[in-house]
């Protein structure tokens, strides 16, 4: 089931040419997305890939608009993402997860922030939330006064990497041409890549959890337990 | 070596001279006379380098006046010829009148493909050296293409190591390169591509916006940048200097411990200040003048580091799928220099264009 990672940047690169020829993603993003893509590819056989998509360079999707009628740019961040399918802890193949989408008006001010990481470990002691986990808000770079007052909730949610954040982006704000893209098997297959590296071991652990009735699905996902 | 080269021109012969000045390059005035019988003794003569100026049609010489053409018809007579026998190909330069270039030629799309590279009148005499050096160069290009097998090899022509090969493997550089049916064609794939846009590779102004330094600080840190071995060393790049973008990255990412990109430029300069010892001056945003941004790339117009947020979408057309889109500094908006530099805004961006023009922006 493990994925090799010159087969990761091919499918990563097969989904940033879809969003560029679609127009979902714009060309500065698609540059990004490749770049990722090469390097991911580099490490060839190995089962193991760490990338960063930085803020002076984000993945910028193309602008739509929000129910006024007003100009919002999705964009796409990723302060670090470490696979490493044979980590011996948790069963997630990741050691290291954050990926954000960011939106921002047309006059650069953030709208939404969203992000899905893997929950902080100091000490030795993991923060109260699920392992992996949605959370809105977070740092809002040049605008720390907008930055969300709570922290919480943090959602329990798989692990959604680039190729599955780009799924869920061109779905939810471009959603004609995601129909289409849908229909593509190209499209399908590396995204299928993803899903597997993405949902498998959390889909195991939650499946799991369902049998044991001493302890809560919420229980059983939460950082401290399942992070041990 | 000296190269040798013919100059075209119907009235002017002093750039003949200009461009002989040095030992690297003699350059012989050759009148205007009918074309295809011009066209056929230039390359029987085997020059490495042929000038035309655009005009070759104002002052009647030896050309009935009913046979008078321009510098673009020329050209393509010499590049038919080149296509049939592609030992005899050599470079072909423009070098005509701004008011000429801007008027006439600039909007004769198809000739455009024609000429390796267009030079101003007044820039060869203003900056003659740089001119005969880089046009010393192309002949050099010239010779090493006619001297390579063909098929011709990208990775073996961009000497590229076996890590290299991911950030050059693009089905249309990769097919462009094997098809060129004769040394011009792989000039102008790699002139236009790899040389003037930034891609797999990038020029002096790139790399210091992605180090966070303004363009003169950088060149303060050559002797590091030449230890990261990240300097292009292929085909053209001894007339036009370029990196290995990738290579720049991973040696940025080793220097800062992440991308640089998502560090402010100050933080940049002052990691590389303690580095070197230099006093670094970091990028400052074209547009707030402030070097806490996240300065990422080179404005194509004024070639100043800028962010993202402060920069818009240049017009490109249909961009092959390795070469970064331009983007142009809100300053050079707000000023119209863009316009100076032959750009345009791309549609998609053209009303935040109005809005920085208006200074509605801050």
């Amino acid at each position: 089931m493990s994925i090799k990672a010159e087969l990761a940047g091919k499918g990563l690169s097969v989904i940033a040419t879809k969003l560029l020829t679609h127009e979902i993603v714009e060309p500065e993003g698609f540059t990004v997305l490749q770049r990722v893509a090469t390097e991911i590819s580099k490490h060839r056989a190995s089962m193991a890939w760490t990338f960063e998509i930085d803020r002076g360079l984000p993945v910028v999707f193309s602008r739509v608009l929000d129910k006024n009628g007003r100009g919002v740019v999705p964009r796409m961040v990723v302060p670090g993402i470490s696979v490493d399918q044979e980590y011996a802890g948790h069963s997630l193949p990741f050691t290291a997860f954050d990926i954000a989408i960011e939106i921002d008006s047309d006059d650069g001010t953030p709208v939404a922030r969203w992000h899905v990481d893997l929950a902080n470990k100091i000490d030795g002691v993991y923060q109260d939330g699920p392992l992996m986990h949605l959370q809105f808000g977070g740092h809002n770079q040049g605008f720390r006064e907008l930055d969300h007052p709570l922290k919480v909730p943090r959602w329990c949610h798989p692990p959604l990497d680039v190729a599955l954040v780009c799924e869920v982006i061109a779905a939810n704000f471009f959603t004609e041409k995601w129909l289409e893209l849908r229909e593509d098997p190209s499209w399908c297959d590396a995204i299928a890549l993803f899903q597997r590296l993405c949902f498998t071991a959390y889909i195991e652990k939650l499946t799991a959890s369902l049998s044991v009735s001493s302890k809560t699905a919420l229980h059983t996902m939460w950082a401290s337990s399942w992070g041990g | 070596m000296t190269y040798r080269g013919i100059f075209i021109d119907d009235e002017d012969d002093i750039y003949a001279d200009l461009l002989s000045s040095g030992p690297d390059l003699k350059i012989v005035f050759v009148p205007v006379t009918e074309v295809s019988g011009l066209a056929q003794t230039i390359s029987q003569s085997g020059p490495d380098v042929v000038a035309i100026d655009y005009r070759l049609d104002e002052v009647v010489g030896a050309v009935p006046a009913g046979q008078l053409y321009k510098g673009s018809a020329l050209a393509q007579h010499i590049r038919d010829i080149a296509v049939e026998f592609p030992d005899r190909d050599c470079a072909l330069v423009l070098i005509s009148a701004e008011a000429k270039v801007r008027a006439l030629f600039d909007p004769d799309k198809t000739a455009h493909d024609l000429f390796d590279k267009v030079y101003l009148k007044e820039d060869v005499r203003a900056s003659r050296d740089r001119v005969i050096f880089e046009l010393s160069g192309l002949c050099q290009a010239y010779i090493d293409a006619k001297r390579s097998a063909r098929p011709y090899n990208l990775s073996t022509l961009m000497c590229a190591k076996e890590a290299d090969l991911p950030n050059i493997d693009f089905q249309e550089l990769r097919r462009g390169t094997e098809g060129a049916a004769a040394p011009h064609i792989l000039v102008r794939l790699f002139l236009r591509t790899l040389i003037d846009r930034s891609g797999p590779l990038i020029d002096h102004h790139e790399v210091a916006a992605r180090l966070g330094l303004d363009s003169i600080s950088a060149l303060c840190i050559q002797r590091l940048l030449h230890e990261s071995e990240a300097q292009y060393s292929g085909f053209l790049s001894a007339p036009w200097p370029r990196w290995w973008s990738h290579r720049i990255d991973a040696f940025a990412a080793t220097l800062f411990g992440r991308r640089a990109t998502g560090l402010t430029a100050t933080e940049r300069a002052m990691r590389l200040s303690e580095l070197t010892g230099e006093q670094l001056q970091a990028a400052r945003s074209p547009w707030n003048r402030s070097s806490d941004e996240l300065i990422a790339f080179a404005c194509a117009s004024c070639r100043r580091g800028t962010e993202l947020k402060h920069s818009l979408a240049a017009y490109d057309g249909a961009l092959p799928k390795y070469v970064s889109r331009r983007r142009v500094c809100w300053d050079c908006v707000q000023t119209d220099a863009y316009e100076i530099a032959g750009l345009s805004i791309d549609d998609a961006d053209n009303v935040l264009a109005a809005s920085v023009r208006r200074m509605e922006r801050k």
